[in-house]
């Protein structure tokens, strides 16, 4: 059976390579998230681990390669594959980034930055209104990892009133990503705090949490990346509790896709999620039946 | 953020020299230059780790920085049109092939096709061969009947060299082919369960599984193909045993399955 009616508690980023640990333990994490663009594969190993183990637990889809925030239309060819992947595995959750990634044909291989403008808003808008028909559901939009700020077209949004406005005018609901949050102040000279106390809890569906590193500017100043490659910050625990104090439990994921820890370090990340999330619950609830 | 714009930060990505004034005029704050370069670096380092991942007998023979030289080079010609890298690199062993610095080594073009062979297997449709029982007559008699054809990940490779030894040596650890074992060889590449062979296939065999490249039944081939009854049914068993033929109802993909 695949569990498709709801997501809470502590997720992890699935990866191959910890395909047999999780299989032998399912409930040391809630749910498993994937990159679309990873599984649009025919068939193959890849589809059989998933549903494995999604006989065991419930799916996020993370889509890294539409390119919503690009002038470009949306690439269809890829829309389609990323439906029937969605129609294949039946996810509970669908997210993808407030970024671009693809023009004038060619793919870049990062998540790139938009300015934050109404003309920008308005174009996003209307790619995730195409997203969304064409999946026939609500997908969660995540807040992007900053290394530069463009300068707006015309007057500036900020980047909160923007994801909120998004979220207002398209349905979608939102991704909070911790770790972005915390990268994007550091490299943009923005107020993290200020940020959060802003950001529309009530629209967001999903947190994610990862490591990130430095990289000198020179020698007083240096950028934060967003790299995925190391254990979640302190910094971020902490905003993870006030945000779940503060908006209460949402499925929260650990991601963690570069020099990837053995299972048991990953396992004890999820469970440091978990436990966030179990002391926000009102006194004597669990979330999901846990085996 | 307009088109324009976009385009600007697309070049200033693929080269460094191709940062404009109006580009640094778009970018808040301090070093724009070393900002814009994270971007640059996050996008070469993923395609380059996607070409080090599907090619690594490649990479080994030409070493780890010329094979990132030969890799920059390629993504600056063949760029990804998609954002799913793991089918980016589809055009390399072609690249390799007119690419003039590597005109010295006439097999890499080879062994490159047979190192991205090995990812496309994996990804492929699955689909079960029928069941192959050489003790069951009836079994037997029902499958030479019956319309077989590849199965969605086999890729039949002709080369003048011997790419899965020099594969092997690579990868494996095993001895190279010395001068006097160079030959020409014609290798299957193919999933079987969730695993992807690799192994060289001689005449007989190569004859009888072109045959069914089109979809086709044992017992027509058999009147056609220029070998003893004995020995295409020795062929057949072969590749009834290796799992590279499959029922032809199962070849064309289901809706689900098509891009």
């Amino acid at each position: 059976m695949q569990h498709t009616e709801s997501i809470d508690g502590a997720g992890v980023a699935f990866k191959a390579a910890h395909f047999e640990a999780l299989l032998d333990a399912p409930h040391a994490a809630d749910f498993i998230e994937v990159h679309a663009e990873n599984y649009l594969g025919a068939g193959g190993p890849p589809h059989a681990q998933l549903a494995a183990l999604l006989e065991q637990l419930p799916l996020s889809v993370h889509g890294v390669g539409l390119s919503l925030g690009g002038t470009a239309p949306l690439d269809r060819a890829h829309l389609q594959r990323i439906r029937a992947l969605c129609k294949r595995h039946a996810p509970t959750l669908f997210s993808e980034h407030l970024a671009w990634s693809s023009h004038d044909g060619a793919y870049q291989a990062d998540l790139l930055p938009i300015s934050f403008d109404r003309q920008t808003l308005r174009r996003v808008v209307e790619h995730v209104d195409q997203l969304q028909t064409a999946l026939q559901r609500q997908v969660l939009i995540e807040n992007p990892a900053l290394y530069l700020e463009f300068a707006p077209l015309g007057d500036g949004m900020d980047e909160v009133d923007f994801l909120d406005e998004l979220s207002q005018r398209s349905g979608c609901g939102l991704l909070l990503d911790i770790g972005n949050v915390l990268v994007s102040a550091h490299n943009c000279a923005r107020d993290a705090s200020d940020y959060l106390a802003r950001f529309p809890l009530d629209r967001v569906g999903e947190i994610h949490l990862a490591g990130h590193s430095r990289q000198a500017l020179n020698a007083q100043d240096w950028l934060l990346i967003d790299d995925h490659a190391s254990p979640v910050a302190q910094a971020a625990w902490q905003m993870l509790r006030a945000v779940i104090e503060r908006g209460g439990p949402r499925p929260v994921l650990i991601e963690w896709d570069r020099n990837l820890p053995a299972w048991p370090v990953l396992a004890a990340e999820v469970a440091s999620a978990r436990a966030i999330i179990d002391a926000a619950r009102p006194m004597g609830a669990t979330g999901i039946a846990r085996a | 953020m307009n088109s324009a714009l976009q385009h600007a930060f697309r070049r200033a990505l693929e080269d460094p020299r191709a940062v404009t004034p109006q580009l640094l005029a778009a970018v808040r704050g301090n070093h724009p230059v070393a900002r814009i370069a994270v971007y640059r670096n996050n996008a070469r380092s993923a395609l380059v780790s996607t070409l080090r991942a599907a090619f690594p007998a490649v990479e080994r023979l030409l070493g780890e920085d010329y094979f990132g030289a030969v890799s920059e080079e390629f993504m600056r010609q063949c760029p990804p049109r998609s954002p799913v890298l793991n089918e980016y690199g589809g055009e390399f062993a072609a690249f390799i092939d007119g690419f003039s610095p590597l005109h010295g080594f006439p097999y890499l073009g080879d062994l490159a096709r047979l190192e991205w062979a090995r990812p496309t297997a994996f990804h492929a449709a699955d689909a079960s061969p029928p069941v192959f029982d050489p003790g069951s007559r009836a079994a037997l008699l029902s499958l030479v009947e019956q319309r077989l054809g590849w199965h969605p990940s086999l890729r039949l490779l002709h080369s003048a060299h011997p790419i899965l030894r020099l594969w092997q040596s690579q990868v494996e650890g095993a001895p190279a082919p010395l001068p006097d074992e160079w030959h020409p060889a014609t290798l299957i590449v193919w999933r079987r369960g969730w695993h992807v062979e690799v192994q060289q296939i001689l005449p007989p065999e190569r004859e009888l599984l072109e045959y069914f490249e089109n979809p086709g039944v044992f017992a027509e081939a058999t009147l056609t193909l220029p070998r003893t009854p004995a020995q295409l049914a020795a062929s057949f068993a072969t590749l009834m045993r290796l799992q590279l033929l499959i029922g032809a109802h199962h070849i064309n993909p289901t809706e689900e399955d098509k891009p």
